[in-house]
């Protein structure tokens, strides 16, 4: 839950650093797991940030367009 | 002693040469002295001849009454007048003779026509003399007031003409008031003409005369009697002089009197001459209903004429503002489509920018979006490879000494390794080590 706040640039950082975590390979085998999960959920927070984002911005426009 | 002869003697003498040496008739010309009539019907005269005021002769004279009664009657037929003191006659006499009574001449005829001619002689003289001296015209150079209200009256308080003057003035239907006064004279006999005058000087007086407008002398009525008065050079003079108008109002048939000649306006009866004085006013006042009549049309014109002018200004400025108004409202028209035009314009225009803009933000935001997800992806990708879990699910173990994996830490023999696969976890003892091949 506290992920969701997050920024979707902070997500966005932490996902990198999880992916490099994950290519350093040396950490254990329940802390790696727990890494993808963390990175997975992060990206899906950002992918639904993106919808949310598209969302905005078309009824912005609409908006827009009706004003007119 | 010389021989006498007694007066009865002489006068006898006296008659019997008049008899024989006198025509049984003479006429004569003389003027009448005096003249009484008799009790009987008899007439008694003077008959004298003068020369101005001198006498030249005087006889006795007599009018038997059957004589008297005819010549009287057809001498006043003829000349209007009755026989008087101060007449010149033609009389036709015979010379009679008395011994107690002396001589004295007794009238068989006389001839009027005379007498008439005579009295015309002697007033074409008078006028003659009048014309001559500048006076005929004089008292008509006045002008009459229009309205004249205030009259100086010279009549006889007795004469009944004065009466009718005074009742036709004071009876006037229109109900005009006239100012008069009343000046006494004498209308007939031989002091007639002596108080005209005197009135005339009175009312000419100076004090008298700018209370009046006009001076009225007033005669007639009645029976036809002496107008020789009105024929006297004295009064005709006074007339002439007066410096107001006189109007003369004398009663009579017969031709003009002098005092009618020279006065400014001549009416032949009294009745006559108040209803000349009030014409003057009727006409006055007709004149004063005219004007105002005629004031009051061009007022009324004038007012129509004015109005219909304000009608037409007023129309004319309407129309004016009217066209002023479309006018001003036809430029605000087209000031408006220009201004909505020009607008409309801009607006197609920024709206084709806005839509390029618009165009521009989404394919910016798309792209922007499709490579978010595409890095997104390749990061999932990417933690999917690096997942162990792929690994182990492929076969591959994963072994750790002491938490570590073993290409990180040093192993040692007999250390306790634990191994992950896909599905068991293997803990071991470590009993052989050797180098692979690669290292």
């Amino acid at each position: 839950m506290e992920k969701i706040e997050i920024t979707y640039d902070q997500a966005l950082v932490r996902i990198e650093e999880i992916v490099s975590l994950l290519e350093d390979g040396n950490k254990g085998m329940d802390e790696l797991s727990a890494l993808v999960i963390e990175a997975a959920s992060l990206v899906n927070h950002c992918k639904s940030k993106l919808r949310m984002t598209e969302e905005e911005i078309s009824k912005a426009f609409e908006e827009k367009n009706e004003s007119l | 002693m010389q021989q006498a002869v007694s007066l009865l003697e002489l006068n006898q003498l006296i008659k019997s040469a008049l008899d024989d040496n006198l025509q049984p008739y003479y006429w004569i010309i003389a003027e009448i002295g005096e003249l009484k009539q008799a009790a009987q019907g008899h007439a008694y005269l003077d008959l004298v001849e003068k020369s101005g005021n001198r006498i030249l002769a005087k006889t006795r004279a007599n009018i038997w009454s059957y004589s008297y009664r005819t010549i009287a009657g057809r001498f006043q037929a003829v000349t209007g007048q009755p026989l008087k003191a101060g007449m010149k006659i033609l009389a036709q006499v015979s010379v009679t003779y008395h011994e107690l009574y002396g001589i004295s001449l007794n009238v068989k005829d006389i001839d009027p026509n005379f007498t008439l001619g005579e009295r015309a002689r002697i007033r074409q003289e008078v006028i003659e003399k009048l014309t001559r001296e500048g006076l005929m015209d004089l008292n008509k150079r006045f002008q009459l007031p229009k309205v004249p209200q205030r009259i100086a009256i010279i009549s006889s308080a007795t004469a009944a003409g004065y009466g009718d003057f005074m009742d036709q003035l004071a009876m006037n239907k229109y109900g005009y008031r006239i100012h008069t006064r009343f000046f006494q004279a004498t209308l007939q006999g031989a002091d007639a003409a002596k108080t005209l005058v005197s009135a005339l000087n009175q009312i000419a007086k100076s004090g008298e005369l700018e209370k009046f407008d006009a001076v009225v002398i007033i005669r007639g009525g009645g029976a036809q009697m002496d107008l020789d008065c009105f024929d006297e050079y004295e009064l005709a003079l006074a007339i002439a002089r007066c410096p107001i108008p006189v109007i003369t109002g004398i009663g009579h048939e017969r031709d003009e009197t002098i005092a009618d000649l020279v006065s400014h306006t001549k009416m032949k009866t009294p009745t006559a001459a108040a209803e000349f004085i009030l014409s003057g006013f009727r006409d006055f006042e007709e004149l004063l209903i005219n004007a105002l009549k005629t004031l009051e049309r061009n007022t009324s014109q004038t007012l129509t004429m004015e109005e219909r002018r304000l009608r037409d200004f007023q129309s004319q400025i309407k129309n004016l503002a009217y066209f002023k108004l479309q006018q001003a409202n036809e430029t605000l028209r087209y000031k408006v489509n220009r201004l909505q035009s020009m607008s409309t314009n801009r607006c197609r225009i920024d709206n084709i920018k806005l839509q390029n803009i618009e165009t521009g933000l989404k394919r910016y935001w798309k792209n922007q979006l499709e490579a978010e997800n595409k890095h997104l992806e390749n990061l999932l990708k990417d933690i999917k490879k690096l997942d162990p879990k792929s690994f182990l699910k492929r076969g591959y173990t994963r072994s750790e000494v002491n938490g570590k994996p073993i290409h990180q830490t040093e192993i040692n023999l007999g250390d306790l390794m634990v191994t992950y696969s896909n599905n068991k976890t293997i803990k071991s003892i470590i009993q052989n080590i050797e180098q692979n091949g690669k290292d």
